[in-house]
């Protein structure tokens, strides 16, 4: 039986160009532990993200990511926050800054540090079930993995204020509505939204599956 | 905190936002 501090794996596999990593953590709603940030690390340096002409993020077919795994994280010294900000914790700041275009396919939770991560794709594609949030404010931390920024350049100042100091959830049809998010798939073609809503645009890297 | 990081993150560069995000981050988990 796999610790739970180390269990869960990260696979990335290309198709037709498109890089695919999918988060396996299902059985924790794909919390991520420093153990999955150094697969999610692993995976984005991948020879298959590298070769690609564009990256897709996913959390398979049940969750996005419910958040970052803060038991683990609650007992950190701030050497170690230090530390961690400088290894595992810089996969958002890596995912950002890949060069090709990024996708977020989101379903249900995208909470936390999970939308920390779809904050840092270019394009985010939810799933009508989808759930967004930042709760951390409720257990006395704040979102520190460039989430805070990345929401007010995504949603301006004042919603960005109502999201976080709130801490309240949001669904997809709002998400939307914010700008958040840029298009809500059918159920369950979160994944495969991303090439069709790139068809009508012959050319750009991500029509190339289509 | 989160409001005072909020504040000084809208104005700030990017990465300046980031590292304070990262230090608040750090005080408060040190705090709780």
């Amino acid at each position: 039986v796999a610790d739970a501090n180390t269990a869960g794996t990260v696979d990335v596999r290309c198709h037709c160009g498109v890089a695919v990593i999918t988060l396996r953590r299902e059985h924790k709603r794909n919390a991520l532990s420093t153990h999955m940030e150094t697969e999610l690390l692993r995976a984005v340096r991948s020879s298959e993200v590298e070769s690609s002409s564009a990256v897709v993020v996913t959390g398979g077919d049940t969750v996005f990511s419910a958040g970052a795994d803060v038991t683990e994280l609650a007992e950190m010294t701030t050497r170690d926050i230090i530390d961690y900000y400088a290894g595992s914790g810089s996969v958002y700041e890596v995912f950002a800054g890949l060069p090709q275009p990024t996708v977020a396919a989101i379903t249900r939770y995208c909470l936390g540090g999970g939308l920390e991560l779809a904050l840092a794709a270019d394009i985010r594609i939810a799933d009508p079930a989808a759930a967004f949030g930042f709760p951390e404010v409720g257990i006395g931390i704040l979102p520190s993995s460039g989430g805070l920024t990345r929401i007010v350049r995504a949603v301006g100042e004042g919603r960005a204020r109502d999201l976080v100091l709130r801490g309240r959830r949001f669904d997809a049809r709002q998400a939307e509505q914010w700008g958040i998010v840029s298009e809500i798939a059918c159920p369950g073609e979160h994944v495969n939204a991303r090439r069709r809503s790139h068809m009508n645009s012959p050319g750009t890297p991500l029509s190339r599956c289509a | 905190v989160t409001k005072r990081v909020l504040d000084a993150g809208i104005d700030a560069p990017r990465e300046t936002a980031l590292l304070l995000e990262q230090l608040a981050y750090a005080v408060l988990n040190e705090a709780g």
